[in-house]
């Protein structure tokens, strides 16, 4: 290991470290910016790692290290699957599996002010959609403990509590707000990670090809699903759980056989 | 001070005092001194008032006493007792020359402990000090915190001879945080739109007991009050200097940096090292070279 550690940049990248791992030496490089991303930190020259898992590089100059745990850490702009745990004068505490809970502002929803709620002239053409409409908004002010939620990370500084929305950044609904019906169930960060890659994930891509679900994956570590019959909710559940550790082609053998014990 | 106290026929006699040396264990039971009311005192003189006949038992110390009006005093050290018999109105002087405890107790147990609404003594023979009061409808001195009853001299110039007590020694005497005083506080938590810290100093002393301040949204700096991120002007950690605007709520006092020489005094960068204030709002790290936000206190020299 020794011989390795101040070696050019590429020897490390796209393999294990394990924190305490100098990965990168500043001195060596000619000026260039580069971008720490999470894992790494700067000890004067040396860059070294604080988690275990893969060093990665992407073009041109960003280094970071991916690994996939339980536990899950805020960042700004992420996608995740939040439980409503309890509601306070301003905000709805969300638990999102991270150190801390996630603060979820009242107002953070589609039209969501506190003075007025949407006329029905201003609304939608129908007048059918403008109920319907008026009548989700007052609903959503009443989350009751324990629905689930997809949303955003608004802010995510160390030490305080992580804040959230139900929009997307411009105000719209955009998919955000509490799922109905449907099995949820916890994985790992890098499993997520990997069934929200494009091009599609093997797995998702067999399933859908037999069977019609829907999904939503939290990058926090929970999935949810949703389908016609509970059969197909668990054999997409049980998938899903079991690709974690799978090759391409082996997850594509895996739901070939578990598809040919429900048919 | 009172000890045993018989009423005296109101007579012409002169003010006598009488010593009586080594009183054998027989003679200390008969008297149930166990029982007797403890007092002591520094070095120093003392106007001393007996309305009626007194007996004091000396536990430690030397006195000289000297009757009103005459030079010629009486001394006796510890282990005497002493009876004054006296006329109303007239005064005898004291001169203690080492501390003074009288009773029967642990010599080291000098200072009773007393707790608030204890009686400390008459308002005739003593001032009320620092932690305790007078109350005028009886003339008692109470004492109005906890802590050890102690006596002080009476000050060689004032016309009033009467030494007076006061109640020192507990936690509760520390400094406290008053509105308008300049504390120096440590930042415990930053929420979104507050920050809560604790309280280390009041001016120039360090508190003894622990005190909790919030520095709101709108009290972090003087302008632009409504766009302050707070997670821009301080970090859990960080020493700030604020000045207290009101007591606040019951958790807390309320803080205010919202002056040029108020806000972070010292703080750590996310690498470790203390950081060198840039501007008014940046910090920067020894170490990396970052630039991280905080509002910045200018420290005048």
């Amino acid at each position: 290991m020794e011989n390795k550690q101040f070696s050019s940049p590429a020897s490390f990248v796209d393999s294990t470290v394990v924190p305490g791992d100098v990965v990168l030496d500043l001195s060596s490089m000619t000026s260039q910016t580069i971008k720490l991303g999470g894992g790494l930190r700067q000890d004067c020259d040396a860059i070294s790692a604080m988690k275990a898992g893969t060093l990665r590089f992407s073009k041109p100059n960003k280094y970071w290290i991916e690994s996939s745990q339980k536990r899950y850490v805020p960042c700004v702009e992420d996608t995740i699957l939040g439980i409503v745990v309890d509601s306070k004068a301003d905000n709805f505490l969300i638990d999102i599996k991270g150190p801390a809970m996630g603060f979820l502002p009242v107002l953070a929803f589609e039209g969501g002010t506190r003075r007025n709620i949407p006329k029905f002239e201003i609304l939608v053409e129908s007048s059918h959609n403008s109920i319907l409409f008026s009548m989700r908004l007052i609903g959503l002010y009443q989350l009751e403990v324990g629905t689930l939620l997809y949303l955003r990370v608004v802010k995510a500084n160390f030490g305080m509590n992580p804040e959230l929305s139900c929009t997307d950044a411009s105000g719209k609904a955009a998919e955000f707000g509490p799922l109905k019906d449907g099995y949820m169930f916890e994985t790992s960060t890098g499993l997520s990670r990997k069934l929200l890659s494009s091009p599609t994930c093997p797995v998702l891509e067999a399933l859908g090809k037999k069977l019609s679900f829907e999904i939503a994956v939290g990058l926090n570590g929970r999935v949810w699903v949703n389908a016609a019959s509970p059969d197909t909710i668990v054999v997409v559940a049980n998938a899903i759980m079991n690709s974690e550790s799978l090759s391409g082609a082996q997850q594509i053998i895996m739901v070939d056989h578990l598809l040919k014990n429900i048919q | 001070m009172a000890t045993t106290s018989t009423p005296q026929p109101d007579s012409s006699s002169n003010l006598s005092i009488t010593v009586e040396s080594n009183p054998s264990d027989s003679r200390l039971s008969e008297l149930g001194i166990q029982s007797w009311p403890k007092w002591g005192c520094p070095p120093g003189k003392y106007m001393l008032k007996f309305e009626a006949e007194e007996t004091c038992y000396l536990v430690k110390g030397k006195v000289k006493v000297y009757p009103k009006g005459s030079s010629e005093y009486v001394e006796f050290g510890a282990g005497k007792q002493k009876a004054a018999s006296d006329q109303e109105g007239s005064s005898k002087q004291g001169q203690s020359l080492g501390s003074i405890h009288c009773k029967i107790k642990k010599m080291e147990e000098a200072d009773e402990m007393v707790t608030p609404g204890e009686v400390l003594g008459k308002a005739t023979d003593l001032k009320a000090g620092k932690g305790a009061y007078a109350a005028s409808h009886n003339n008692t001195i109470y004492a109005s915190l906890t802590g050890f009853r102690r006596i002080q001299a009476p000050p060689p110039a004032s016309n009033d001879k009467r030494p007076t007590v006061e109640v020192t020694g507990h936690k509760a005497h520390g400094p406290v945080p008053e509105p308008g005083s300049v504390v120096i506080a440590r930042v415990t938590k930053v929420m979104a739109r507050t920050a809560s810290a604790d309280i280390m100093c009041v001016g120039p002393k360090s508190v003894r007991e622990k005190f909790t301040g919030i520095i709101r949204q709108q009290d972090v700096r003087a302008t632009e009050i409504d766009k302050v991120d707070m997670h821009l002007s301080f970090r859990p950690g960080d020493i700030v200097r604020a000045v207290v605007l009101s007591l606040g709520d019951a958790r807390a006092y309320y803080l205010s940096t919202a002056k040029n020489e108020l806000g972070v005094v010292s703080a750590e960068s996310s690498a470790g090292a203390t950081m060198v204030p840039i501007s008014w709002t940046e910090m920067q790290c020894p170490l990396t070279g970052q630039i991280e936000l905080r509002k910045v206190a200018k420290v005048v020299n």
